[in-house]
């Protein structure tokens, strides 16, 4: 399994996703899912960056496994911090229908994690909010 | 993230290229300001040389789109492929914005 330790700040986004897109690459993702997986990681990283620590900051880890989920072989990121626990999967869906006058200025982040991601979720692990990003290696099975 | 702007006529046409990440995403809505601020009321953004666009990125089209309504004014869209074209599906941003396949389109009608 490879990991990474960074501070949890926006100017470590990039070498994050490097670290990710790298591992993806290598474990076989493939091109297609390598985009939603691009996507979906951003919008990981930045609720971390922008909401797991007050003033006082702190980091993030990250880590890329192999799993077998209902038969399935996935790529398996995830996003581990130490902030207050947050099951990010808890927010109200956003009013996709909404006109431009009531759009509120985000909550898609976490729409487009359950959209475009194989499989996601999130777990409470030793004090530790852990959300993974699952994509397939191989087809998917229906 | 790099962005070109070009005058047509009453409208300003923006070429945004590259990647609208949390990172870069506040200048595409500074360089906007900007030019709302100079004047401007009806901005196309061409997204065809546009990689990649996230929920920040989009964040920024929206409070762009909501400050030139409040002028009286009006963005468009054109360009839109790949993942740009789904995140702006998905999203429901391509039923909110006018969309067009071409910048000569968006900038007719």
């Amino acid at each position: 399994m490879d990991r990474l330790q960074l501070p949890a700040t926006l100017d470590q986004l990039e070498p994050a996703r490097q670290f990710i897109m790298d591992a993806a690459e290598r474990a076989g993702v493939p091109m297609a899912s390598q985009v939603k997986l691009d996507l979906v990681l951003e919008e990981a990283l930045v609720n971390v960056i922008h909401h797991a620590y007050g003033d006082a900051g702190g980091t993030m880890e990250l880590r890329c496994l192999e799993r077998v989920h209902n038969g399935q072989r996935l790529f398996v990121a995830e996003i581990r911090d130490r902030g207050p626990s947050f099951d990010p999967f808890d927010a109200k869906p956003p009013d996709l229908d909404a006109d431009l006058d009531d759009r509120p200025v985000g909550g898609l982040g976490i729409h487009f994690i359950r959209q475009m991601a194989d499989d996601a979720g999130w777990r409470r692990e030793n004090d530790e909010n852990v959300l993974h990003l699952g994509f397939a290696l191989g087809p998917v099975l229906e | 993230m790099e962005f070109v702007t070009e005058p047509h006529g009453d409208a300003l046409a923006i070429k945004v290229s590259g990647r609208m990440d949390a990172v870069t995403a506040p200048e595409f809505e500074q360089a906007c300001q900007k030019q709302i601020e100079a004047g401007a009321r009806k901005i196309v953004t061409d997204l065809s040389g546009l990689e990649y666009i996230s929920s920040a990125g989009l964040r920024s089209i929206l409070a762009t789109a909501k400050k030139l309504k409040g002028v009286g004014g009006e963005i468009r869209f054109c360009g839109l492929s790949g993942m740009v074209q789904e995140v702006f599906s998905v999203s429901g941003f391509a039923s909110m914005f006018k969309i067009h396949d071409t910048l000569s389109d968006a900038l007719g009608g």
